[in-house]
């Protein structure tokens, strides 16, 4: 048992340390955000090309976080049943999706709604993330995939 | 599938937290455990069982689930 309360003396610290990479990564973003939104507003550009800056950003804030929480060895969150949930929900999620395309594509065919194409991508988007947050918190409830 | 990790913590005094940090998983996972509700891998099965100084087999009782195939 002499892992366990070393495990807990140090995870404190750890989480400390990941609150405050947290922060530096957000206070290192802000400049670049602000640029980001200045970009949307100021330029008249289609809303595809405007968030094209969001998503380079989400980017560089993904891997900064990778960078500097590389050596924290918290590697709990992503334990055997989540991975395995997750896999699953990524998969279902990409069904969703292309069952969402296929929609969009007989909307396309039958002209009921008119949609650009900028508009159609945004929605696919958010049809991948929000099916695929659902689908693991559905399963993630159940406990397990075979339950 | 009926587990007996509740009893073998409480003979250790460990938490579910104190639990998960050790075999490095998350506490619902041990929770589901528990409850019966998560079929853990073989590699989660020996961790839990050293930690809490058991054999797998006095852990997970899976006899049930047996004798209806």
């Amino acid at each position: 048992m002499l892992y366990i309360s070393h495990r807990e003396s140090t995870m404190n610290a750890k989480l400390t340390r990941k609150n405050r990479n947290t922060i530096i990564v957000i206070l290192l973003m802000c400049p670049i955000l602000i640029g980001d939104f200045l970009f949307l507003f100021k330029t008249p550009k289609t809303l595809f090309v405007s968030l094209i800056p969001f998503f380079i950003t989400f980017i560089i804030f993904t891997l900064l976080m990778f960078i500097l929480n590389q050596n924290n060895n918290q590697k709990i969150k992503a334990d055997e049943r989540i991975l395995r949930i997750e896999g699953r929900a990524f998969s279902y999620s990409w069904y969703v999706m292309f069952y969402s395309l296929m929609l969009f594509i007989l909307n396309n065919q039958l002209d009921l709604i008119y949609l650009t194409i900028d508009q159609i991508l945004l929605i696919l988007l958010a049809i991948l993330f929000i099916s695929f947050f659902t689908i693991k918190g559905i399963l993630n409830k159940n406990g397990d995939l075979e339950s | 599938m009926k587990t007996h990790i509740k009893e073998y913590r409480a003979k250790y005094d460990i938490t579910q937290n104190q639990l998960a940090e050790a075999v490095g998983v998350r506490r619902e996972t041990i929770v589901f455990l528990e409850q019966g509700k998560y079929n853990p891998s073989l590699r989660l099965a020996i961790l839990i069982a050293k930690k809490l100084n058991a054999n797998i087999d006095e852990l997970f009782d899976f006899s049930d689930e047996i004798d209806t195939q």
